[in-house]
């Protein structure tokens, strides 16, 4: 496909690479929305550029490096990209885990991402298991004046919560969805009592059913090699890409009566109706498309 | 202590986790960052393994590559019952054949996934058709094996043929490569997942 | 059969019935269709739709606990009738009847699975011509099914118990989705092949034998047509290419 019309998606920022992958000189050729770039470093200076149909450099994009990615968007920003201020925090380590491409849309990835349910099914012995299954009350709002969507007071109980987790624990979690393909949570940190690790993902949609996912950790844990805490997330994330890519339709159908909810899905149900609001197309399902798969 | 170099994506590592669970073998993992930190290429790595390839094993002064060879020496050494990799010829050649083809013929599924998950540049489609050409081999065999009673590759039992052709054919949804069309190889692979000390690794289900 | 009459309401067969044990889950395309078949441990067997009414998982990844279909991404259980009986989420909840997943038609018969993704007015096709009938294997074949057609019509097979034939090789079609090839003069052995067409390139072809055989020669027979089977698929897929 080409580059989207949806002003909705191309007006947001979104990371399109690991800064020390593009920084190393290894210019990243890539996509984003339909759109072929190239991301390169000048100096300290991130710059992202249309690549020709011969692979040259078009026209050029804003660019910024943020938590470690280069970001960049295509139209023109209504907000700048989410703040975390726990980037700074002292003690934390930042864990960039290099992306991944997943065959689904943008929208399915980030609402999995605001799913407990499917703990104990799909990261079974890890995130959850049978029979501690039920998925407590939690709340679920569109927070102004930034607009983003926060899910709070979740809380699930977890065989290895985290890599540095030897027992069950009752994990608790926070649920931010800041723009549409980007989401962090908030998650108990078994190393420093009170305090919340985060993870998450910055969504790059390449095309409406092909993303490259970069997730990322920031946490506090002394204990745990970077390649474990590498390896724990490949694992929890690759085992969602599995369920990912083979969800029917590919896009996310944002009309409620399309696929049947329940009260664990409030927040998935609110990410939805968000988006219908901004008035999103890209990654979504239209009834106009054949269906008969499904 | 048995030190397995060992990255959880990795699929031939899980042939190595995957025996020495089902024999009951303990072992030590060695995580190694081959993405995206790309730890195999090192000067260190290479000194091991100087083709930069995992797994590789270390049990005392021996140093093995390759998931296949590894899956022999465990096999000969730690199954005393020899029943993974028996002792006759036949059999014996019976399983070199499928070991060969678990490491040539099926790793065209591994490089699918390379490409599709990890931004490997390969010939997509050629290698897509070359695994789904080995897919059938495959299923024709067992689908003659199962007419005859068997439910293995090679003979009564599950072999180290088994447990080496299994992961990649397994993990092909990564790459885009349906089983759909292979129902002898999704009922051996059934059988597999009941097997004692079977376990899972992201991208192949317990059931 | 003719193109023309491979029709959406027909019954197609999807596979052996004794290949798909209780607690096995089988992906089935039929058309441009997905569906997932399944048989629980009560031993029935069920055709549905391949996607959860919940987040769209292809049900075809599920696992069968007891006689009911579980969705491998959150567990929900789906009875033999399609209902939800289950969702772990939330385990004192009583799902609301409309929590089901649509069933499509399905029998078993011939020793064989079928199903339609439309509406067919009576049975599966009627095989009782036939004295025996031993599935042998299925296979799928990259092409057309009207290029199966076109390859069966030129193709012939080397009889399991009888002698080999003095005539000539015929084909022939008496319902939508199933070829007899038979011999002039009758030896008293045939094939039936019975497609399940899955598009331009892929059709899945069930193999089955009317060769009268004892109990004890039915893994040979199975092999001998096992064999047939691949040369045939090779064949299919030449004329096609």
């Amino acid at each position: 496909m080409a580059i989207t019309t949806d002003t909705v998606a191309l007006n947001d920022w979104e990371a399109i690479g690991n800064i020390d992958e593009i920084a190393s000189g290894k210019r990243r050729n890539t996509r984003l929305l339909g759109q072929d770039i190239i991301a390169e470093m000048d100096g300290d200076r991130p710059r992202v550029f249309e690549a020709n149909a011969n692979g040259g450099m078009g026209r050029e994009h804003p660019a910024q490096v943020l938590y470690g990615h280069v970001w960049t968007t295509l139209g023109t920003p209504v907000k700048p990209p989410l703040d975390m201020p726990e980037f700074l925090e002292d003690g934390r380590r930042l864990i960039s885990c290099g992306a991944v491409t997943v065959r689904a849309s943008p929208l399915r990835i980030v609402e999995n991402f605001l799913d407990m349910s499917h703990f104990p099914y799909v990261h079974t012995g890890i995130l959850g298991e049978e029979p501690i299954t039920e998925v407590s009350d939690y709340k679920f709002e569109i927070r102004q004046p930034d607009d983003e969507l926060w899910a709070t007071e979740c809380s699930f109980f977890q065989p290895q919560a985290a890599a540095s987790a030897d027992d069950g624990q009752v994990s608790e979690y926070m649920y931010r969805v800041s723009s549409p393909f980007v989401t962090v949570l908030y998650k108990t940190c078994p190393v420093v009592e009170g305090a919340w690790d985060l993870v998450g993902i910055f969504v790059q949609p390449r095309d409406e059913g092909v993303c490259d996912v970069h997730t990322f950790m920031l946490v506090f844990d002394d204990t745990s090699t970077y390649t474990d805490l590498v390896h724990f997330q490949h694992e929890i994330f690759l085992q969602d890409r599995s369920i990912l890519e083979n969800q029917l339709p590919v896009g996310l159908p944002l009309s409620p009566k399309f696929e049947t909810a329940i009260r664990a899905d409030g927040s998935s149900m609110l990410y939805r109706r968000w988006l219908r609001q901004k008035g999103l197309t890209f990654g979504t399902y239209r009834d106009n498309e054949d269906n008969r798969a499904a | 202590m048995i030190e397995l170099y060992d990255y959880v994506l990795s699929g031939s590592c899980y042939k190595v986790r995957l025996f020495l669970s089902m024999i009951g073998q303990d072992y030590q993992a060695r995580p190694v960052d081959y993405y995206p930190g790309g730890e195999h290429r090192t000067p260190d790595f290479l000194d091991l393994n100087p083709l930069g390839q995992i797994p590789v094993l270390k049990d005392g002064d021996l140093v093995l590559r390759d998931a296949q060879a590894i899956l022999v020496y465990l096999a000969g050494k730690y199954d005393a019952a020899r029943t993974w990799y028996p002792e006759d010829p036949e059999t014996q050649g019976r399983i070199a054949m499928w070991l060969s083809f678990a490491g040539g013929e099926i790793m065209n599924s591994s490089a699918a996934r390379l490409h599709d998950m990890l931004f490997y540049d390969v010939d997509i489609d050629k290698v897509r058709a070359a695994a789904h050409a080995a897919f059938r081999v495959l299923d024709d065999h067992l689908t003659d094996r199962e007419i005859d009673g068997g439910e293995w590759i090679v003979g009564d039992s599950p072999t180290i043929a088994d447990i080496a052709c299994f992961p990649y054919v397994a993990l092909s949804g990564d790459g885009g490569i349906s089983l759909d069309d292979y129902p002898a190889i999704r009922r051996w692979g059934s059988r597999i997942r009941k097997i004692p000390g079977f376990e899972v690794m992201p991208g192949i289900h317990a059931t | 059969m003719r193109v023309k009459e491979i029709r959406e309401d027909a019954w197609y067969a999807i596979g052996g019935s004794a290949l798909l044990g209780p607690g096995d889950v089988q992906p089935v395309h039929l058309f441009d269709v997905e569906r997932v078949a399944w048989r629980g441990t009560d031993g029935k067997s069920h055709v549905w739709h391949n996607r959860c009414i919940h987040r769209g998982m292809r049900l075809q990844y599920g696992f069968v606990d007891g006689d009911r279909l579980a969705c491998r991404y959150h567990g929900w259980r789906f009875g033999g009738d399609g209902k939800c009986a289950y969702i772990p989420a939330h385990p004192d909840m009583t799902p609301p009847d409309d929590f089901c997943v649509p069933a499509a038609p399905s029998a078993e018969a011939d020793g064989l699975i079928w199903t339609s993704i439309g509406t067919p007015d009576g049975p599966p096709p009627d095989l009782s011509e036939f004295d025996k009938l031993t599935f042998c294997r299925s296979v799928a074949v990259n092409c057309a099914a009207a290029t199966i057609e076109a390859a069966a019509a030129k193709t012939s097979f080397t009889p399991f118990s009888a002698a080999p034939p003095s005539g000539v090789f015929l084909s022939r079609h008496p319902a939508p989705g199933i070829i007899v090839i038979e011999t002039a003069p009758d030896i008293g052995e045939s094939l039936v092949l019975a497609l399940q067409p899955a598009g331009e390139t892929k059709t899945h072809l069930h193999v089955l034998s009317t060769a009268a055989v004892a109990d004890d020669d039915i893994p040979a027979l199975r092999r001998h047509f096992s064999a047939w089977a691949r040369r045939f698929r090779g064949h299919a897929e030449t004329v096609a290419a």
